[in-house]
């Protein structure tokens, strides 16, 4: 199935950037969501400070 | 998703392969893909056979051959197999249905396999596309399974 990596990949022979779009087995895609490669980053919160 | 239903476009049919276990990629650009299964028999013929042969199944193998399109930038194509097969890297290798869009159709069958590749050819001839053909041979078990 095609993923797009979050975050950069660099396992298993393979070094992709974020962002970088494969199409992969069924039970790669089950690792890379477990090890939290397709979910894309938190955004944080930054925090105006008012002068 | 259901077993699909009627008989499948060949086109559906995708070959995943990488170095490591359930870390499989597409082989990009393919043209054509096919595994092929053998089964050696044992003669085991003798004088009581009534002068007709008579057999028993032995060793089973099985091989994948693969060819596909030259593409440089592709993510898993002609530049990774051949470092593959320089440096005898084992394969791990699906062999499987993804219908009509790219993922593996739940229900459906595939080969899940361990193999070399024994041969890789890159072919180019005049005004034509730059292609490649592979043969991987399959080593230990040939696994058939429901796609999950």
């Amino acid at each position: 199935m095609k993923v797009t990596i979050q975050k950069p990949y660099n396992k298993n022979g393979w070094k992709w950037p974020a962002g970088k779009v494969v199409d992969v087995s069924n039970k790669f895609a089950a690792k890379l969501k477990k090890g939290g490669y397709l979910d894309k980053p938190e955004k944080k919160e930054t925090k105006k400070i008012k002068e | 998703m259901a077993q699909t239903t009627g008989i499948i476009n060949s086109s559906s049919i995708r070959v995943f392969l990488g170095t490591t276990d359930d870390s499989e990629v597409v082989i990009d650009h393919v043209t054509e893909c096919s595994i092929s299964l053998t089964t050696d028999m044992r003669d085991i013929t003798t004088k009581t056979s009534a002068g007709f042969k008579e057999i028993l199944p032995g060793l089973k193998s099985a091989s994948m051959s693969v060819s596909g399109l030259f593409a440089e930038d592709a993510t898993n194509g002609y530049n990774q197999l051949v470092v593959h097969q320089l440096a005898n890297e084992k394969l791990f290798v699906v062999f499987t249905n993804t219908g009509s869009g790219a993922t593996a159709n739940t229900g459906d069958e595939q080969f899940d396999v361990e193999g070399y590749i024994s041969s890789l050819e890159q072919t180019a001839g005049v005004e034509d596309n730059v292609g490649f053909s592979m043969t991987i041979e399959v080593t230990g078990t040939v696994v058939r399974e429901v796609i999950a």
